[in-house]
């Protein structure tokens, strides 16, 4: 993590013996940190207030690089790119929607007031014992005078030199502590925000998924209950009409017929195309019914050995269908097999598991991911919903596809 | 003959309501989703149940599990279910809940008008109908296919009419043969398949419909 990362500089060197400690750099570099807080304040307030609000982000550049005096290097910034093509008015919005902006701003305000206490602790830190040090010489000077002995005020010098180094480090380090809280981003370091970046990403991908799940499911739905259902009345219309033709007008009555024979190939086509956006039984009964459906209506004997999966999400069942079936053609088409086993299980509970779906041909093995668009199609689709596709092809077979699909995406 | 009708299309129930008045049954409740399915069987009593599968309020198979249920409750009253598509395992489910006076049968089959109204007696006569597009894509499996080729194209379109819950002699006229040429290709039929020969007509379907989902 990046706060004990960051204060190796200065925790390593307090727990030193005290001789040790006064032979680093580190208790002058914590005096400096705090000596330099009074001067960087007095500029700030004097040259940035006509920024007004985001009179901040200069500071705030400053103090990250300051950190570097006790943690070793500066503080990664915690502002994020404004979007690309946003003029200077837009980069002002954008900076000024940051929290990150507010915060220095705060930090700035906060620091009029600390850094007269850092100044003093500095000079007092550094004042005494170097006054205690330098007693005989100031005698001898003649600049002071007093009864106490010389020796003893020496040594407390002596003495003196170590507490000051301790506590102008942990004052140092308490002082960089809440420098960083405000001006660096939560979980600062680059590797965790590439991170973050990386979750919202895969939640946008889901989200496309999920919108495409939505899509595919509205068109059904739409074709389902329109012009499914018009061609289905039509049918029972002319049937109707047909039936009633007492009249008969031979040639008329061959007319109905034939309409009503176009009418019913309408409906086929219809129920085909319909089945290929989404397969009815993925939404009436779940994933494991629908590949047993597509098991049936396959070329090559495909068995479905599937576990108690239950319903799962439109979006992972969906995916997992489409995968499986995209699989099964793979191996009928290229394979030479003769059997595809496809085995669907949830490992770890429906609701936070992983679907782990295997599809394995006895065919003659030797896939290659690389060609053809089949499996990197696969692979896409599981990829959107954050899961992963492996492929094992050695030549002579067998051919198996894992797919494995998180449920709670 | 008193009939509820289930179905969530305005259209398409407008449709069923003309089609079964038009041969004198009546229509003791129309409804367009399944629990008014059930409140409504239990307030009718009909003779026969005409369902969709896909209804509300869930629109998945609302409607099959209502008429699962209804066959469980209501011994004496017929039920066919209409669906958009087939799907061998939700005839199975609707079978199994019940072997008589059950039907399953794809939507467009309500377009061949006298095929249909026939059916709708057969079912609600006890007769057990299921969509010959079940028995069609059973066959199609892959090791069902050495069954079909065994089969004389003659006993297919037996087994077909079988299915569809005609008997001997319904059958025997469809295909314009005699009926005991239709026994003999029933007896045929079960014995390529290696089913023991059974006389109830119900029974027989299900014994090779049993066999062919295997």
């Amino acid at each position: 993590m990046r706060d004990n990362d960051a204060e190796t500089a200065l925790w390593p060197a307090l727990v030193r013996r005290p001789v040790a400690v006064l032979l680093t750099p580190w208790p002058w570099r914590a005096l400096l940190y705090l000596a330099t807080s009074a001067p960087v304040a007095a500029v700030w307030s004097l040259l940035c207030w006509p920024l007004l609000t985001l009179a901040g982000l200069p500071l705030g550049a400053v103090e990250r690089r300051r950190l570097a005096l006790v943690d070793g290097a500066p503080a990664p910034s915690p502002h994020t790119p404004p979007p690309p093509g946003s003029g200077p008015a837009g980069w002002i919005r954008w900076r000024s929607r940051e929290a990150a902006s507010w915060l220095e701003l705060a930090h700035g305000l906060l620091l009029a007031l600390l850094c007269v206490v850092e100044l003093t602790v500095a000079v007092v830190l550094t004042g005494v014992p170097a006054a205690l040090l330098a007693s005989p010489v100031l005698r001898a000077a003649g600049v002071a005078d007093g009864p106490s002995p010389v020796a003893p005020a020496v040594l407390l010098g002596l003495g003196a030199l170590p507490v000051s180094a301790y506590t102008a480090m942990v004052l140092a380090a308490g002082r960089a502590r809440l420098a960083r809280a405000l001006l660096t981003a939560p979980r600062g370091e680059e590797l965790a925000e590439l991170g973050e970046r990386l979750v919202l990403v895969s939640r946008s991908r889901t989200r496309i998924v999920d919108g495409f799940t939505a899509e595919r499911r509205r068109i059904e739905r739409d074709l389902h209950d329109g012009a499914q259902q018009r061609l289905t009345a039509l049918v029972v219309r002319l049937g109707m009409a047909s039936s009633r033709f007492d009249d008969d007008p031979e040639q008329a009555r061959a007319l109905v017929a034939q309409a009503h024979a176009d009418a019913r190939a309408a409906l086929v086509e219809l129920r085909e195309l319909v089945h290929g956006i989404h397969p009815a039984a993925l939404t009436e009964r779940g994933l494991v019914a629908a590949l047993e459906e597509l098991a049936d209506t396959q070329q090559v004997e495909v068995a479905v050995e599937a576990g108690d999966v239950g319903r799962l999400p439109d979006a992972v069942e969906s995916t997992a269908y489409f995968c499986a079936a995209e699989a099964v053609a793979n191996a009928a088409r290229h394979s030479g097999a003769d059997a595809v086993r496809v085995g669907l299980r949830v490992n770890g509970g429906a609701r936070r598991g992983t679907l782990l779906l295997t599809v394995t041909d006895d065919g003659r093995g030797g896939a290659d991911p690389d060609r053809g668009s089949g499996l990197t199609g696969l692979a896409d689709r599981a990829a959107a919903l954050g899961g992963r596709v492996s492929l094992t092809s050695p030549g002579g077979g067998p051919t198996t596809v894992e797919v494995r699909i998180p449920c709670g995406s | 003959m008193r009939i509820v009708i289930a179905e969530d299309s305005v259209l398409l129930r407008a449709g069923l309501e003309q089609l079964v008045a038009m041969v004198g049954h009546e229509v003791a409740a129309s409804v367009g989703d399944a629990p008014a399915l059930m409140a409504a069987v239990d307030a009718h009593r009909p003779d026969l149940v005409v369902t969709d599968v896909r209804m509300p309020p869930g629109h998945n198979d609302d409607g099959l599990r209502a008429a699962i249920a209804l066959a469980r409750a209501h011994p004496r009253t017929g039920i066919l279910v209409l669906s958009q598509y087939v799907l061998g395992a939700a005839a199975a489910e609707l079978l199994e809940s019940r072997a008589e006076g059950v039907g399953y049968l794809l939507k467009d089959r309500v377009g061949d008008v006298d095929e249909f109204l026939g059916t709708l007696e057969r079912v609600a006569a006890g007769g057990t109908v299921v969509d010959p597009e079940v028995v069609r894509r059973l066959l199609g499996r892959r090791r069902n296919r050495s069954v079909l080729e065994r089969l004389t194209p003659r006993e297919r379109e037996v087994l077909e009419l079988m299915a569809r819950g005609r008997t001997n002699a319904a059958a025997a006229e469809a295909l314009v043969v005699t009926e005991a040429a239709v026994a003999k290709h029933v007896s045929g039929i079960f014995t390529k398949l290696d089913l023991p020969v059974n006389p109830n007509d119900n029974r027989r379907v299900l014994a090779v419909l049993a066999y062919l989902a295997g």
